[in-house]
């Protein structure tokens, strides 16, 4: 969600959103952005972000962010891989076989250039979350819970 | 009479925005009138939180195609920019919000003392930040 928000927002303020939106109808848009999203989830579900409450060491805990930030970085690649080359493959077949064979170099292009940009989202993204659980931390510990008081 | 998918993405999108504001400020009121505030609850708003949020900014996409997008120089497009803003701000915060609720999670915590100040604020500014954006929606579907 951070990354299509940003999307969006660079979109808007450097020019480009409404061309990408005007070309693409609701149900495409729809199976687009929710192909995304469970792509996003499905990677999601093996993240683990949130620390131990019982504290980590200064060791474990900066192992702990680095491996976030690898894995995340290895799970933008992927799914930048997998959505693009669905997503192109899907509308090469869509525009019909004899445009195939002269746009297999383009899109690889694109596929190759995506994933690398999609494992940079990737270690923006996991910095990102390894400052929110070090904020969380500060929150959840500062709290004084009821039964445990 | 003919309903427009158009109307069902509006719909969709005010009752998704309705949810994620009342639930946020519920949540907020419980943590300054209640004694302690039950961590299941808060789990179940989490998650029903991320769903209406990937809702939310889908269903906003949808009508800026519905409604045309405006340009970034004008008030419209202002509001757009900041709305846009706002919402990556709240994106984060509320990343924040869900890992401190994991990690009560994780302590096998039953129920957050009321007292919890930085997660009360959180629901706060969730609930702040959400009223903004309706504001702003206002703004970019009527102008000021």
């Amino acid at each position: 969600m951070l990354v299509v928000v940003s999307a969006v927002l660079v979109g808007h303020v450097y020019g480009g959103l409404a061309e990408a939106l005007l070309g693409t109808d609701t149900p495409t848009a729809g199976l687009l952005f929710g192909y995304l999203w469970l792509l996003a989830l499905v990677a999601a579900a093996d993240l683990e972000v949130v620390a131990s409450p019982g504290g980590d060491s200064a060791d474990a805990r900066a192992r702990r962010s680095v491996g976030t930030i690898g894995w995340t970085a290895g799970a933008g690649a992927g799914i930048a891989l997998v959505y693009l080359t669905v997503v192109l493959v899907l509308g090469f077949v869509a525009s019909g076989p004899g445009s195939t064979d002269t746009g297999t170099v383009a899109v690889g292009r694109i596929v190759v250039g995506g994933t690398v940009v999609g494992a940079g989202i990737g270690i923006v993204v996991g910095g990102l979350l390894v400052a929110c659980d070090r904020m969380a931390a500060a929150v959840a510990s500062d709290a004084v819970p009821s039964d445990e008081a | 009479m003919a309903v427009s998918e158009y109307l069902l993405v509006r719909t969709l999108h005010v009752l998704a925005a309705s949810m994620a504001l009342g639930g946020s400020v519920v949540l907020w009121l419980a943590f300054r009138v209640a004694d302690d505030v039950s961590v299941t609850l808060l789990s179940w708003f989490e998650g029903l939180f991320w769903g209406t949020a990937g809702l939310l900014v889908f269903t906003g996409l949808g009508n800026l195609v519905a409604f045309g997008v405006p340009d970034a120089t004008t008030t419209r497009g202002t509001a757009l920019t900041l709305k846009l803003g706002v919402l990556l701000v709240l994106v984060l915060g509320s990343i924040v919000r869900t890992f401190a609720v994991v990690r009560y999670e994780r302590l096998e915590v039953c129920a957050v003392d009321a007292d919890d100040d930085r997660l009360r604020w959180l629901y706060a500014g969730t609930g702040w930040c959400l009223a903004a954006v309706v504001v702003l929606a206002g703004v970019i579907a009527r102008g000021l």
